[in-house]
């Protein structure tokens, strides 16, 4: 199942590294061998996206995939959502909320600003896995636009 | 809350005030009518006397004159003999006659002068007769006869007796004219002080009276004034604790929102590495299990047994016990997303929502020869209507659920208009039923009564009793042990704002 050789490097936005573990694991089983790059908190993320200078000059000619937990420590992922879909270079950056809310008014708010997919984590963890590997699965498919 | 007694205990004492002012105004002014009354009552005796003194006097000078006017023409005729004297003579004796019952009815009432009148009256007609006589005689020509009773001046006598006695009541007319005049004045004198005096203390009275009724009614104002006040206050105060209790119930909605989610996170990591750890123990086994190779020592069997018992066992524990907590958590963030869920009252057909809820556990009840009836007497509530199928739903499935094994499930359900307005909704079933000492306690989340031998984890009629409760219900249980019990949900008819809570 080694079909997978696009350049993209998921970004992965994820407070808690029991939860980073479980999804890079599960997205490994689903044969994805892409770069997987793992920040904890909203700053190092948003610097990584954006460059020193918050421009987001940085990403361009790489392709992106953000995976973004909504509950950060130090800002809301909405906000985090925020800066990427109001950036010229990164708003095609295609979003990916995984997040333990399933409540339809957060859901309504992450589209709303522009969220591409919206993925409730499951409780169990059975439900995680597949999630998680079916997620990782999607990704084998979908074309990822270079950043410009 | 503090008490408003000043305010209102000021009044009461001020009260009697003007009550005394008002009697002491009333008794001054009685005396002086009382006093008026009898100085006018003097007054008026004081007049008589004096109009009786003037008629008196007045009668006695007429008198003289008629008396001496008679004796005037009588003096004329005897000396020239020619009647023309004798003219004005009938005329005066007539005068004299008449002044003398004046002077008679002026002087009835007074015991003093009375002999003197008598007196007088004797006299004057003495003297009259006398000049009659002598008038008879001069006509018949017997003027010797007429000359020697000159002579003998009894006429003249008569006249200065006469005098006398008139002299005396003019003198006593007039003394008692002077007398009425002073006691007149006196009088008035004493009217006026009684009156100017009385008119004092009335218009103090009543300055009293008045700076008392003022100081009550500001007194009044001002209490009027505290209570007002303090309403406005209380209403703001009851305001404003509403609103706090409605920030707290959000706040601990929040709460319990924003702490069953955060707990969400840690479980799916232990569930999550506790499958990482299965799938480990698997491969483990398989090797450990693989191991044929002799010799078997101590520790290779106790491996073995770890592997194959104990491991396994471990992970079912904590498999078990995170599904447990994964339902408990789940059972709160829906407690507490329906709490956050805003309401909306419709018009709601009661036969229709009933019949649909009861159809959703008809098989159910079918399937043990058990029978559902329902009783609507309502044709329509304004409701929120999924608010509305979720208590209905969650008291029907508990009927199912809490069944007697012993025989077939009936469950009756009745809607039904109370007279303040508000609409009753009874589940009724024959089930196994409700200990008295657990009807407390089953509106309690996570609390269960009886055998636990039903999936569940005791939040259902936790979760009823909320939402009656933000729709302005009331619920209520009756049960007996292994008979039955009947759930009572009280609604209004129609939500008006401060029943209904809005999110």
């Amino acid at each position: 199942m080694n079909q997978t050789v696009s350049p993209v490097t998921i970004v992965m936005i994820e407070d808690d590294e029991g939860h980073a573990r479980l999804i890079e694991k599960n997205i490994r089983r689903a044969a994805i061998n892409n770069d997987i790059l793992a920040f904890v908190d909203g700053a190092s993320a948003l610097k990584f996206l954006l460059g020193e200078d918050g421009s987001g000059k940085v990403n361009i000619g790489r392709q992106l995939l953000v995976l973004l937990d909504l509950n950060l420590p130090d800002m809301s992922g909405m906000d985090i959502l925020g800066r990427i879909k109001t950036n010229e270079h990164l708003k095609c950056v295609p979003v990916v909320v995984l997040t333990t809310t399933d409540d339809a008014v957060e859901i309504r708010r992450c589209y709303d600003h522009g969220a591409n997919f919206y993925v409730t984590k499951p409780v169990s963890y059975e439900g995680f896995a597949n999630a998680i590997r079916q997620l990782g699965l999607f990704f084998s498919v979908v074309q990822i636009p270079e950043t410009t | 809350m503090t008490s408003p007694g000043p305010a209102t205990a000021l009044p009461r004492r001020v009260t009697v005030r003007p009550i005394v002012f008002l009697a002491v105004g009333f008794a001054v002014l009685a005396v002086i009518v009382v006093m008026t009354l009898i100085l006018a009552e003097r007054s008026q005796e004081y007049f008589e006397r004096a109009t009786n003194a003037r008629d008196q006097r007045m009668a006695a000078v007429e008198l003289r004159n008629a008396l001496l006017a008679a004796e005037s023409s009588h003096r004329g005729f005897i000396y020239s003999g020619n009647e023309v004297y004798l003219a004005p003579f009938e005329t005066a004796a007539r005068q004299a006659t008449r002044w003398f019952e004046a002077l008679d009815q002026a002087t009835a009432d007074n015991p003093e002068a009375k002999p003197l009148v008598e007196k007088l009256r004797t006299i004057s007609s003495e003297k009259l007769t006398e000049l009659k006589d002598s008038i008879a005689l001069k006509r018949a020509m017997r003027d010797d006869e007429v000359m020697s009773n000159f002579r003998m001046s009894r006429d003249k006598a008569l006249m200065d007796e006469a005098n006398i006695f008139l002299s005396g009541l003019i003198w006593a007319a007039e003394d008692a004219a002077a007398d009425g005049a002073a006691e007149q004045r006196t009088n008035a004198a004493w009217l006026r002080l009684v009156t100017s005096v009385g008119g004092l203390i009335i218009v103090a009275v009543v300055g009293f009276a008045i700076a008392s009724v003022l100081r009550h009614s500001r007194a009044l104002s001002l209490a009027h004034g505290d209570l007002a006040a303090l309403n406005a206050s209380l209403e703001a105060r009851i305001a404003a604790r509403t609103a706090d209790l409605q920030q707290a119930n959000h706040e601990i909605q929040r709460f319990a929102y924003i702490v069953t989610h955060d707990l969400r996170a840690p479980l799916v990591n232990i569930m999550g590495f506790t499958s990482e750890l299965e799938m480990g123990i698997e491969k483990l086994v398989s090797a450990v299990e693989a191991d044929t190779s002799e010799p078997v020592s101590a520790a290779k069997i106790e491996a073995r047994l770890a592997a194959s018992e104990d491991l396994p066992e471990a992970i079912r524990f904590i498999r078990s016990s995170t599904r447990t907590m994964d339902q408990l958590i789940k059972s709160i963030l829906k407690l507490s997303r329906e709490g956050r869920r805003a309401l909306r009252p419709e018009e709601v057909d009661l036969a229709q929502s009933l019949s649909s809820a009861t159809a959703a556990v008809q098989h159910q009840v079918q399937q043990d020869g058990g029978t559902i009836t329902l009783e609507v007497g309502v044709p329509t509530i304004e409701v929120d209507r999924v608010g509305l199928e979720q208590i209905i739903g969650n008291l029907l499935d508990n009927a199912v659920k809490y069944r007697s094994a012993d025989r077939p499930l009936t469950i009756s359900v009745r809607a039904s208009a109370l007279p303040d307005g508000k609409v009753a909704l009874a589940v009724q079933d024959n089930g196994r039923g409700i200990a008295a000492q657990d009807m407390e306690r089953i509106f309690e989340p996570f609390r269960r009564s009886g055998v636990l031998d039903q999936p569940g984890e005791g939040m259902g009629l936790a979760f009823v009793k909320a939402l009656v409760r933000r729709m302005g219900g009331t619920i209520d249980a009756t049960s007996t042990l292994d008979a039955g019990s009947i759930f009572t949900v009280t609604l209004p008819l129609r939500p008006t704002p401060g029943d209904v809570e809005r999110s």
